[in-house]
């Protein structure tokens, strides 16, 4: 017998009781991982995710970003001056790497003016900092423009997670001073954070290179209603470091101060459309000022030589106002508006999204014509298709048109998941990374008045091309027990076109037609290819109930290089290696130990700068007060346990045990 | 004819015992009825519960996905989700028998509101096995976590209000002061949810439209977290975003309460009374309840002990 009425089955599928099916019992609670910290969607994820929580954070001893750093996998980060860092993935760097998307709250920091990140003038501290998600590899391409070796995103405590007061003091050895103090609370029915902080010290012992930095910042989450929400964020970062000019033999000698400001504003809007869609309007804006002082007369002779010869120094100045001996100086503003759409459709989880960058760079001195404004437009797609609970599929494009150039990045991965606990993933991703504006625009030309000609040091003659890095890896990630999980990647980068610094020998055409004096001048070309290959993983093992390890291996090697310079016989340091012990002795006291190997590593900036195998240890002791309600914590922390002396950068570059003491107060 | 009685001697008891292991094999093969399977949608969950009911079934299963088409009468339907509940409600002829799985119990309640749905009920041809738990289930959970809790709080949405009773009526029970918000789509979440949470000891939102779930979900976990309040999550996915724990069946234990229902049925036998289901499992977000200060057994023994307070109660 039929059923006699296919009326009553369409009015069923319609029926408004069904305001209240099983689909809402189904429906994906949209992960807050500030709050779960779970490693959950680390199973569907594309690629090799590294999340340092804040528990790892406290315990590590690190007391900068760069620093932390060293505990993912793959990462080196280097000292290039006491405050002035290079973070970078599977080495092959210069004191300003720039293969890397770093982001704080999602806003790009990486700044084009100087085709790296300035760590100083970020507007945050450690402190500030809820925890960091690093996407190792290319197939973070698809995450942002520069994402072309991995990205990281450092995310800062929320407004709604935080309560109350946090004060930190820190003293330290060579004049280190560091106070912080944040402050949380509803206002009606918004959530504010307030944060500000202060931190100077003297510096290396060898190159007395210190610094000074101020920051506020602030974050306001505002609903309109349900499914509406504003999130309001603004800081600015005031301060200086000293800057090397020089990085040979004698580079503690000469230094200068590099005074900045900064500030940025960032508005998101998120409407929640659909039981399974989210949209998102964010609008940003940022600028760092970075201000040298005018060479000397002295860094004027050093630098120029004999090209001065018989030339009017105060002539020579008038007619070049970008006459600095430390080269970071400039303004840079960047904004950036972006609309994303995140949804559902059955097994298919899709996020696209649209964005426009407009970055206009001042300089004097890199940038001869003094200003360079680029509009840069980028459209992005992600998709995740659960075939079946063991597979899953992810893809992902980026497709970014800049003045010049235009950058296609592709990636695609296959997740396996053999059980609920471990994923294997293969992966290809194919990225490509735009020229800087300071690549393709840097010229560092100075002006002789008495031979009214000009004396070229630096120059791009040719368009650049976006560098390509094709990738294959094979990951493994599996989890068990409370927090303990194992990381591995197995990884072949092909890394080609890259750009790097030559010397071109200008035509006597060429020094006719621009009025030059000197026939070599520096320039960039695309000619540059390396393959990296190697293996890498983290491990977190709970030993005992009260003692937890964290091991971070990678072991990587070159090969079919081309461009790169000839000094330079391993541009990729072959082991690194982090180990982190965490020891609850008590209910109130806590160890930590991390220590740190890096076998040779050279940079690419010159024949000085590298550095032998070096082992460096931190400990950090914390006491909390039980008779204080609210939370006082008292640490030592002390760095270069084992050796009292190791070298960054390069081997002329030391540095000193620090020991500091740190008080933390938090209310309620 | 000769020798027939004599064979016929021989054959007697081979026939009786024939007959008689017959006779014992009836209601075996009486109840070897195979059900046939209706899905609400052709999509992963019920397709989830499908192969779950064929593996419990040790076979295959005569199935259809719920469309425009009638689907065909069967002395027997497992409807899988509401819709599909709902058209076996509505189509069923008067001789046959049904069971609904996968839906929830306030659904059940609404679709059997009717003379029809009353009757089938009555007559005992019509059972269902909730998707969802028992309150009193998830309150001893939250008394498991906080034992000296007195308030539990809650939220409704537009389409949860009319389990403000149930609400309460399982908080009495467990001698718990129950607390109830109320938020629509537009009204501002922090303003409405904090008097609640802030005055909570532990928190259960109870599921409403899906979008609903999901936007209120990001402010309840933020909200209970920041007020160090214990959340109960009422899906796995609750529990991965962020509440401390969750109590759900997952299509494995719902199948397999199906199935025993059915194979250990005569034919033409009444049904049992719709029932929550008795099996579930409890995941655990350790980070959350670390965040909370909350030290947890594994999950097993917090569902052994569930199940022992519960058999308690009752």
């Amino acid at each position: 017998m039929k059923y006699p009425l296919p009326l009553a089955l369409a009015l069923a599928l319609i029926s408004p009781l069904l305001l209240a099916d099983e689909s809402h019992y189904l429906v994906d609670i949209p992960q807050v991982t500030a709050v779960s910290g779970s490693s959950q969607p680390i199973n569907d994820a594309a690629a090799s995710v590294t999340i340092l929580t804040r528990e790892i954070i406290d315990a590590s001893g690190a007391r900068t970003i760069p620093e932390l750093l060293r505990l993912v996998p793959g990462f080196q980060s280097y000292r290039v001056d006491s405050h002035k860092w290079g973070v970078t993935y599977h080495g092959v760097a210069d004191d300003l790497p720039n293969r890397l998307l770093f982001q704080v709250d999602g806003r790009s920091v990486y700044l084009p003016l100087l085709s790296t990140v300035d760590w100083t003038s970020l507007g945050l501290s450690l402190d500030d900092i809820d925890r960091i998600e690093v996407v190792r590899g290319s197939n973070a391409a698809t995450q942002g423009s520069n994402a072309f070796n991995g990205s990281v995103n450092i995310l800062t405590r929320s407004a709604l997670k935080d309560k109350g007061f946090r004060a930190r003091t820190e003293l330290g050895n060579r004049g280190s001073r560091l106070q912080t103090l944040s402050a949380s609370d509803q206002l009606g029915s918004a959530h504010l954070r307030v944060s500000a902080g202060y931190q100077e010290d003297d510096g290396s012992q060898d190159s007395d290179d210190g610094f000074r930095d101020s920051y506020l910042s602030m974050q306001l989450v505002q609903p309109v209603n349900l499914r509406d929400t504003f999130t309001f964020r603004a800081g600015i970062d005031r301060g200086y470091i000293y800057s090397s000019t020089d990085y040979g033999p004698h580079r503690g000698r000469f230094l200068d101060r590099r005074e900045h400001k900064s500030h940025h504003i960032a508005l998101d809007f998120e409407h929640i459309y659909s039981a399974t869609g989210t949209l998102t309007l964010s609008a940003w804006e940022q600028s760092v000022d970075l201000e040298t002082p005018a060479a000397s007369d002295i860094q004027l002779a050093r630098f120029f030589g004999s090209a001065l010869a018989g030339e009017d120094l105060d002539a020579f100045r008038r007619s070049n106002s970008g006459l600095r001996s430390v080269a970071e100086h400039g303004d840079s503003r960047i904004r950036d508006l972006s609309l994303q759409v995140a949804d559902k459709f059955g097994p298919v989880a899709l996020s696209s999204s649209l964005g426009w960058r407009g970055l206009t760079e001042k300089s004097d001195l890199l940038l001869r014509d003094g200003k360079v404004s680029e509009d840069q437009w980028r459209a992005q797609s992600a998709l995740e298709w659960s075939i079946s609970p063991h597979w899953t599929l992810n893809s992902g494009a980026l497709f970014e048109a800049a003045d010049e150039n235009n950058a296609l990045s592709l990636r695609q991965s296959v997740n396996f998941k053999p059980d609920t606990q471990s994923v294997i993933r293969l992966g290809w991703s194919r990225s490509e990374r735009l020229p800087s504006i300071l690549e393709s625009n840097q010229n560092s030309s100075f002006y002789l008045p008495s031979q009214d000609a000009y004396l070229v040091d630096y120059k791009q003659f040719e368009s650049l091309e976006p560098e390509l890095n094709h990738t294959w890896e094979l990951g493994y990630h599996r989890r068990w027990g409370k927090a303990d999980f194992v990381d591995m990647r197995l990884f072949r980068e092909r890394i080609s076109n890259a750009i790097h610094s030559t010397r071109y020998t200008l035509s006597d055409a060429e020094r006719a037609k621009g009025n030059v004096i000197n026939q070599r001048v520096t320039t960039r070309t695309n000619g540059a290819s390396w393959t990296t290959s190697g293996i890498e993983g983290q491990i977190k093992l709970q030993l005992t109930p009260d003692i937890y390890s964290l091991t971070s291996y990678s072991y990587a090697q070159t090969s079919e290089e081309s461009g790169l310079p000839e000094y330079v016989e391993t541009p990729v340091p072959e082991h690194t290696l982090s180990l982190l012990l965490n020891w609850k002795i008590n209910e109130n006291l806590e160890a930590s130990l991390n220590h740190r190997y890096l076998s040779d590593a050279e940079w690419l900036q010159n024949n000085e700068t590298y550095t032998d195998s070096q082992h460096l240890t931190n400990l950090r002791l914390a006491y909390r007060w039980p008779q204080v309600d609210s939370g006082l914590e008292t640490a030592l922390l002390i760095q270069g346990l084992g050796d009292s002396q190791w070298h960054e950068f390069s081997q002329d570059n030391s540095y000193h045990r620090g020991v500091f003491l740190q008080l933390n107060l938090t209310y309620p | 004819m000769n020798g027939t009685p004599a064979r016929m001697a021989r054959v007697r008891p081979r026939l009786h015992t024939t007959l008689l292991w017959l006779l014992l094999l009836m209601p075996m093969m009486a109840k070897a009825e195979s059900p046939f399977v209706l899905l609400s949608d052709s999509d992963g969950s019920y397709n989830g519960m499908l192969r779950a009911l064929t593996e419990q079934h040790n076979g295959q299963l005569e199935s259809e996905v719920l469309s425009d088409q009638t689907p065909s009468d069967h002395p027997f339907t497992l409807a899988v989700g509401s819709r599909a509940c709902e058209a076996v409600i509505r189509l069923i002829s008067a001789e046959n028998y049904a069971m609904c799985v996968f839906l929830p119990a306030q659904t059940f309640a609404d679709l059997t509101a009717s003379p029809k749905g009353q009757r089938l009920l009555g007559e005992r041809r019509l059972s269902a096995i909730y998707l969802d738990q028992p309150l009193t289930r998830q309150m001893l959970l939250a008394k498991m976590l906080k034992p000296r809790m007195q308030t539990i709080g809650t939220v409704l949405g537009p389409g949860s209000d009319r389990q403000a009773s149930h609400f309460t009526s399982a908080a009495n029970i467990l001698g718990l002061t129950p607390l109830i918000g109320r938020l629509e789509d537009s009204e501002n979440p922090v303003r409405e949810l904090t008097p609640v949470i802030e005055e909570s000891d532990v928190f259960l939102p109870l599921p409403d439209s899906s979008v609903f779930n999901r936007a209120s979900a990001k402010w309840i976990l933020y909200l209970t977290l920041r007020n160090r309040i214990p959340l109960i999550g009422f899906s796995a996915s609750y529990a991965y975003a962020g509440a401390v724990v969750a109590v759900h069946s997952n299509v494995e234990q719902i199948a397999q309460q199906a199935m025993n229902i059915l194979n250990h049925r005569v034919l033409g036998d009444a049904l049992p009374a719709p029932a929550y289901p008795d099996d579930f499992s409890i995941t655990v977000n350790e980070t959350a309840a670390r965040n909370l200060g909350l030290t947890l057994a594994p999950s097993d023994a917090l569902v052994m002990e569930l199940k022992r307070r519960e058999r308690t109660i009752q």
